[in-house]
């Protein structure tokens, strides 16, 4: 019996290289596939027919109702409470002045912690459930249906997943700055008799048209992100192992985009 | 003899390993049943078929139309003269019936809400199901209901071609056979129906031909009622 010659061991470098070289191309794979479903949905728009278009209303209207109107509660409390928690340290070390904390609110609170919280609720809430609800079609075959009945999925399932998702983060990140206003301006109001209006004035004061149109527009890349990722790994579930797979990851990836994007954002306007 | 409905010429289904090419021809009037072991392709034969995925190499003819030369338009067309049911059932499990039917009508506006409601009521009716069935949501229903309903939902164009990659039909065909022979003694539809040699018996002897799939492999099972030589290697 002749024993095999045993190959020699691969240098770091070539080790190295091949690892760089496997994480490229999924990332390049991922990217494509995302590229394509992008451009996909932007051309769905354009040459359909009118059933697709009341079908798209429908299921974005139903997206809204379950990304926005369905946590409008979770949402506004979790505001209440990152109001109540950003003024009560400031209020107890003796900073009052109204225009103080509404600099600070609106610089901490408004432009990074609650855009980015908002995104993380809905990819909690409405983003798994997403990928569930996909896949699930998916492990039913109701996905290879469509296609055999000449409906893309992308524009049936995905597209008002996208779009809903984007006017609900809109809708939820307004709500949760609401929340936080009043969150805080009670707390000022116990110590200070400035009332109300200044306190939520002065915060809205904080908030220019600029910073409106960037947070619109970081919401806008966090609705198209979250909605396009979880549709993306639902997509790749073809049963439920590869669903309790794909789940975790959706989830890490639109939160490392989302955190991303934010930190663009911050540099941006701060850099 | 007409031309086929459906022409598979030296296809070679996309396994990892090489598979002999496969030459099938399928006319208006003729039943094929096609079995085989688990994992022996199908499944994918069935996908490859329908057009859903791509073969190695050979032409799939749907209709007169070679798949390779047709854009994705002409492709979808040509579906709505197929009817196909998959292995799994294919309904949108959060969605009730009515909606999982009429989909493709609305989807491409093909029917009013009337027409559609009339429609579907009357597919439920000709094949003795219950009407409440449509109101239901898909994912409440029996596995057995869903199939059915799936049987129902690859019949409502009346199609041409109707393919059926299912197991689980054979409990079916026996309510489904008078509407089949009707359409198969009319030369206006062709049944590629994928089970065992135990459903032969729900089906016409003289039109139905038998084939079984080894590892990608078709074998005929030549039928002494009708022994025109149909090429299938």
């Amino acid at each position: 019996m002749s024993l095999a010659p045993i190959p020699p061991p691969a240098s770091v470098q070539a080790v190295l290289a091949a690892v760089l070289a496997a994480v490229l191309q999924r990332t390049g794979h991922g990217l494509g596939r995302f590229a394509y479903m992008s451009g996909n949905l932007v051309a769905g728009f354009f040459h359909t027919s009118s059933g697709r278009y009341r079908y798209l209303l429908k299921h974005t209207i139903q997206q809204i109702y379950f990304t926005a109107l369905q946590s409008y509660q979770l949402v506004f409390f979790i505001g209440l409470a990152l109001g109540i928690l950003m003024v009560v340290p400031m209020v107890s070390l003796g900073f009052t002045d109204v225009d103080m904390l509404s600099s600070l609110m609106s610089k901490v609170l408004f432009q990074q912690l609650i855009p980015f919280i908002t995104a993380i609720v809905a990819i909690g809430r409405s983003g798994t459930a997403i990928t569930s609800e996909i896949a699930s079609m998916q492990s039913q075959q109701a996905i290879d249906m469509l296609l055999l009945q000449g409906i893309d999925p992308h524009h049936l399932l995905v597209q008002p997943r996208v779009i809903g998702m984007t006017f609900s983060m809109m809708l939820l990140t307004i709500w949760m700055i609401a929340g936080a206003i009043l969150g805080a301006s009670s707390i000022v109001l116990m110590v200070d008799d400035a009332g109300w209006l200044p306190v939520i004035r002065a915060s809205a004061n904080r908030l220019s048209l600029g910073e409106w149109g960037l947070m619109a527009l970081m919401m806008l890349w966090f609705g198209m992100a979250i909605g396009t990722i979880h549709c993306y790994y639902g997509l790749q579930s073809a049963n439920a192992v590869q669903t309790a797979m794909n789940l975790p990851k959706a989830f890490v990836r639109s939160f490392l985009s989302c955190l991303l994007v934010i930190t663009l954002f911050s540099l941006v306007r701060y850099g | 003899m007409a031309d086929p409905i459906l022409h598979l010429k030296r296809v070679v289904l996309p396994f990892q390993e090489p598979t002999p090419a496969i030459d099938l021809v399928i006319h208006t009037g003729e039943i094929w049943l096609i079995d085989g072991p688990a994992k022996s392709g199908k499944t994918t034969l069935f996908k490859v078929m329908s057009g859903l995925i791509q073969p190695h190499g050979g032409e799939i003819i749907l209709f007169g139309n070679s798949l390779r030369r047709i854009s994705n338009r002409t492709l979808a067309r040509l579906r709505r003269r197929m009817g196909v049911l998959l292995e799994g059932d294919g309904l949108i499990p959060s969605w009730s019936i009515y909606d999982n039917l009429a989909l493709p009508w609305r989807y491409h506006d093909l029917l009013s809400e009337q027409a559609l409601q009339q429609t579907l009521v009357a597919l439920l009716q000709q094949f003795d199901e219950e009407e409440e069935l449509l109101y239901r949501v898909a994912a409440t229903l029996t596995i057995e209901q869903r199939r059915r309903m799936a049987v129902l939902r690859s019949l409502q164009n009346d199609p041409s071609l109707l393919l059926l990659d299912n197991d689980g039909v054979a409990s079916y065909l026996e309510r489904l056979m008078p509407y089949l022979q009707r359409r198969l003694d009319d030369h206006s539809l062709a049944l590629v129906l994928r089970g065992t040699a135990a459903m032969a018996r729900y089906l016409p002897a003289d039109r139905l031909h038998r084939a079984t799939l080894r590892a990608g492999t078709l074998h005929l099972h030549a039928n002494p009622s009708h022994l025109d030589q149909r090429s299938v290697t």
